[in-house]
This record gives structure tokens, sequence and C-alpha cells, in this order.
């Protein structure tokens, strides 16, 4: 047993839709505007203080999903949870990220998640309208919408997901 | 082959206590792990993943420490777990600049998509719009030529109201009068208008209504009608001989409703053909001008009062001038006398006493000359009384037109 808890994070969306970038946003407080794939699966960690305890974050950044190359859910054995990503700026990614959760319940079971509609600082280019949204949390989804440039809504995200695992 | 794929192993046993580890543990990053203690605070990425709850267990391409990734090998044996870690870096750079080219491929499509959708929702926004403005444009040209329609029948009517010519005897004088009236647009606020009282008094009325267009043509119709109905009263002779008692009946009238504030500036005149006197009173209007039969020329600038419509309170004067055979006047409009040249000079009172000794069409051609093709900017109107040197009898069918009906 660890003395430190530690708990198991994917980040799951369709490619190009920001995973690794929140995830560098949040663990390192940087952005970067090049775009790199992701192969496989990255890991990093991120220390929270969560009431007064230590929570080691163990953060799994999975390649994006597209039409060749479909989700390994096998990566997500012992996940604590997930952030599902979304572009906002690309309405066809919110429906990967529907699927996605869908494939993840039938395998895992009902685990905490957090739905990121990413790209808010690119209001021209929205398409997610708000009664998307809220259709989304009135089906009692955490549903924000963040910017890994900004970092608007990115903490509040990890936070929020990694008190729901210590339930 | 095994130095390539810089193999390192780990043992853990059942209470996921590192146990052993070998091979190239610094390519990884495990370089400093220690035996004897938990396995998951050392190897955090391990999370989740033990123990292992098959015989084997595969994870393709884990990207550890310095960027290395490893494809992590589980095996169970004999109360422990072993590990296997195998370098697939190399492979993992391959696939990403291959995926990556296929990922900015998609997200072109996508783009172009996307603008493609925005452009066919603009276009079709266009199109709405241009629908919209044709409809609203057909409207509108409807619209114009019915309001076309009305102001030319309005135009007619308003013309209409002007009297023609007159050749006749008043109080066994014979005399003509002319008058021209042509508003700036389609109608005008300038009113014209000449009649006889007990025969032997001419009435000459020239207004000027403040402003232009229908609701000035309205204004100087209802002021036409008001001095017209005055004809009828029983009193109308003594009202017209002095005209500052018909100005104030019609300038009460006009004030008691006169919620556009518009005004009219207005020369009454009434010629007694008898006394060859012309009485007038000047209500703000320009000072008539007056031709002496030997060529002289004087300006009837008596003030009479106020502009018609200002106050109900307002008073009136006249004054009385006496006229001789081949005496002209003429009362014109400002439209006449502030008509302008190309430079914005105005045609000038001076020009206007020049003009006289002729007709009102040489005026007219004068003001139009003086114009040069320019647009005419306000409504002219002119009366032109002239005294003849001959004493008259009125001929048969040359009877002057009479006030009363």
């Amino acid at each position: 047993m660890t003395a430190t808890l530690q708990k198991k994070i994917c980040m799951l969306g369709a490619f190009s839709v920001g995973k690794t970038s929140l995830v560098r946003r949040y663990v390192s407080s940087v952005f970067s505007d090049a775009y790199l794939t992701t192969v496989g699966v990255k890991i990093d960690k991120k220390a929270v203080d969560l009431d007064g305890r230590t929570v080691n974050l163990i953060l799994w950044d999975l390649a994006g999903e597209d039409d060749v190359n479909a989700l390994r859910l096998s990566y997500l054995r012992g996940a604590a949870g997930y952030v599902l990503v979304a572009d906002g700026t690309r309405p066809a990614t919110l429906d990967v990220a529907l699927s996605l959760r869908g494939r993840v319940e039938n395998d895992y079971g009902p685990l905490p998640f957090v739905l990121l509609l990413n790209k808010n600082d690119l209001p021209d280019q929205w398409t997610i309208t708000e009664g998307d949204m809220i259709g989304l949390r009135n089906a009692g989804w955490w549903v924000r919408s963040s910017s890994a440039r900004t970092g608007e809504g990115v903490e509040d995200a990890f936070i929020d997901l990694a008190s729901r695992t210590l339930r | 082959m095994v130095d390539e794929r810089a193999v390192a192993w780990l043992q853990i046993d059942n209470g996921l206590v590192l146990t052993g580890a070998g091979g190239r543990l610094d390519r990884y990053g495990l370089a400093e792990l220690r035996r004897g203690e938990p396995v998951l605070e050392q190897a955090f990425f391990l999370e989740g993943l033990l123990p292992l709850e098959q015989p084997r267990y595969f994870v393709p391409t884990m990207e550890l420490a310095g960027g290395v990734s490893a494809d992590l090998h589980f095996y169970s044996d004999a109360g422990s777990v072993w590990l296997l870690l195998l370098d697939v870096t190399a492979e993992r750079d391959a696939t990403r600049r291959i995926q990556q080219k296929a990922y900015d491929m998609t997200l072109l499509q996508e783009k172009e998509v996307l603008l493609n959708r925005r452009l066919e929702a603009v276009n079709a926004a266009l199109r709405e719009t241009q629908r919209e403005l044709e409809a609203s444009r057909d409207l509108a040209r409807r619209e114009l030529e019915r309001k076309h329609l009305e102001l030319a029948e309005a135009r007619t009517l308003q013309l209409a109201l002007a009297p023609p010519p007159f050749r006749g005897v008043v109080g066994g004088r014979a005399v003509t009068v002319d008058v021209v009236l042509e508003p700036a647009k389609e109608v005008g606020g300038d009113l014209v208008d000449h009649f006889l009282i007990d025969d032997d008094l001419l009435v000459l009325l020239l207004g000027d209504v403040s402003d232009k267009g229908a609701g000035a043509a309205l204004m100087m119709a209802r002021t036409h009608a008001l001095f017209r109905g005055i004809i009828n009263r029983p009193d109308a002779s003594s009202l017209f001989r002095a005209p500052e008692n018909a100005a104030r009946l019609v300038n009460r009238t006009l004030s008691a409703s006169n919620a556009s504030c518009m005004f009219v500036t207005l020369l009454i005149a009434a010629f007694d053909g008898t006394a060859n006197r012309l009485t007038y009173t000047r209500a703000g209007h320009v000072p008539p001008f007056l031709r002496r039969f030997d060529g002289a020329v004087e300006r009837l600038g008596a003030a009479g009062g106020l502009p018609l419509g200002l106050s109900e309170d307002a008073v009136y004067r006249s004054a009385s001038v006496t006229l001789s055979p081949g005496d002209e006047v003429l009362i014109v409009t400002d439209g006449i006398t502030e008509a302008m040249d190309p430079s914005e000079a105005q045609f000038g009172e001076d020009r206007v006493a020049e003009a006289m000794g002729g007709d009102l069409r040489r005026l007219l051609a004068d003001v139009r000359a003086f114009e040069a093709g320019g647009v005419q900017s306000d409504d002219i109107a002119a009366v032109l009384l002239k005294i003849s040197h001959a004493q008259g009898r009125c001929p048969a069918g040359q009877r002057p037109p009479h006030g009363k009906s």
C-alpha cells in the first residue's frame, strides 16, 4: 500500500481537442500553439491538496480517437475517474466524447468524470450552444467550457473530479 | 536487439513491494528504485495496473520520463509480478510523424467543411436579405408611384386655385392683373389670388407659407379658403376696404389651431378704382414694387404686422397709396428675390425692379436665366397689377371676376 494516496485519471476525447494541452496547463502552467499528436499514452503526475490531504493525480493522457484508431479501453484499467474533452469549435468532437463516455461506462461502470468543452478562447469559431450545455447539465453531467490557452476552467475541473474520486 | 530495446525489468510481490529490478532502468528514469519498498511510490505510472488480474497484461506505448516510450509487458508468476519494459520510442516517433500528417489533413478538411457551411449560411442569409430588400424596394417603388400620383393630383388642384389673368374695369378704371404660381416641389406653400368686391374694389392676395411641400400646401389652401370665406360675409366690403381687418380675422383663426407652428407672410392689397387708391397690409411679406408711369420705382414698405399664424393677438395696420394711369404694382414672394445662380448669389430686389415695365413672363424668364439651369430652390408666386391709361368700359365677355359667389 502507498503512504500517499494516488488516483489514476484518464484524459479522453477525439484527436486535437486539447487533452495534452490541458494536462500541460494543469501540471506545468504552460501552453503551446504547436500541435503534437499523442501516440499511445503519456503519463504525468500532479500532487493536489484536498481537505488537508495530499493526493497524487496520475494523469493518463491517452491518444485521441479518430476514424481509424479507436480508444484502447484497456488503458482505463484501474482509473478512478476521467476527463472527457471536446473541442467547442468542432461539433463532431462532442459526439465522440458522448460515444466514449458510453463505452467506458459499459466496460467499467459509472466512474466519476467531467466534460470540458475546450478552446473557449475562440468565441468567433465556437459552435456548441448554451442549450447543448444546459441539456447535458440537466442530464446530471459536470460540464464546463475551458481554455488550455488561458487556463479558464482547467484547475476547477481537475479539482472537482479529484474530490469526487475520494467520495 | 536486446540492447536496441533497452530492456529493463521489475519484480513485484503480492504486497506491491519491489523485490527486484534490472536491465536499462536508467533509460526509463527508474535508476533510483529501492528494493524492499512499495513500488507504486517509486513507479507511479503503475497506479491502477496492480495487482494484476490476469496472468499476462500488456500496455503499449507508454511515454515515461524524458520522453521515452515503452511497451509494458506484465507476467504473473509464483506470487510475483514481472514487468518487462521495452523501448518503443523510435516506433512511436515514426507513428507520430504519419499520424501527425493524417491529423493535419483531417483538421484542414474539417475546417474546409466548417468554412463552407458558414459560407453557405452567409450566402443563404444574403440571399434572404436580398429578397427582403427587393420586396421592400418594390413596395417603396409602388408607394412612391402612388405618392407621385397623389402629389400630381394635388399640384393640379393647387394650381387651379390660382385665378386666371384679369383684363377689365374696376370702379371705372381699366386694369389688368397677371399672376404666376410655380411650386418648387410638386406642391408648394405660396398662394396667389385676386377678386372683386362691389365692382369697384379689386383685392390682391399673395402669401408665402414658412415651409415647402405637402404641409405648406395644406396651410396655403387653408389660408386661401379662409380669405375666400370672408367674401360671402355681409361685411366683406368693409373688411377688405380696410384689409388689416381681413388679415386680423384670418390670423386669429390660423393662430388658434396651428400645431405645426407654420406661419404665412402675406400681402393683401385692395385697389379702389373709383378713388384710384391702393390700400395694403403687409404681414411680414416682401414689400411690393410700385413702378410709376414715368419709370420711377418705389417700394410699398409700410409695416403692417406679424406674419399670419404666429399670435392670435397680433395687430395689423394698413397703408395707402394713390395710383395713376400707367402705374404698375408688382407683388412677389421671396422665391423670386432669393433665387440663386450657381455661385449662390441672389437674384435680388434690384433685378426685380429692373424687370418691371414688361410682363410676368419676362420676369420669370429673367429669373430662370439667372438660375442658369440650377434647381428652383423655393416656391415662386407673383401678382402684377397694371393701371390702364384708358377710362374703362367693360366690353361684353370681359366682365371682371366677382368675389361673391
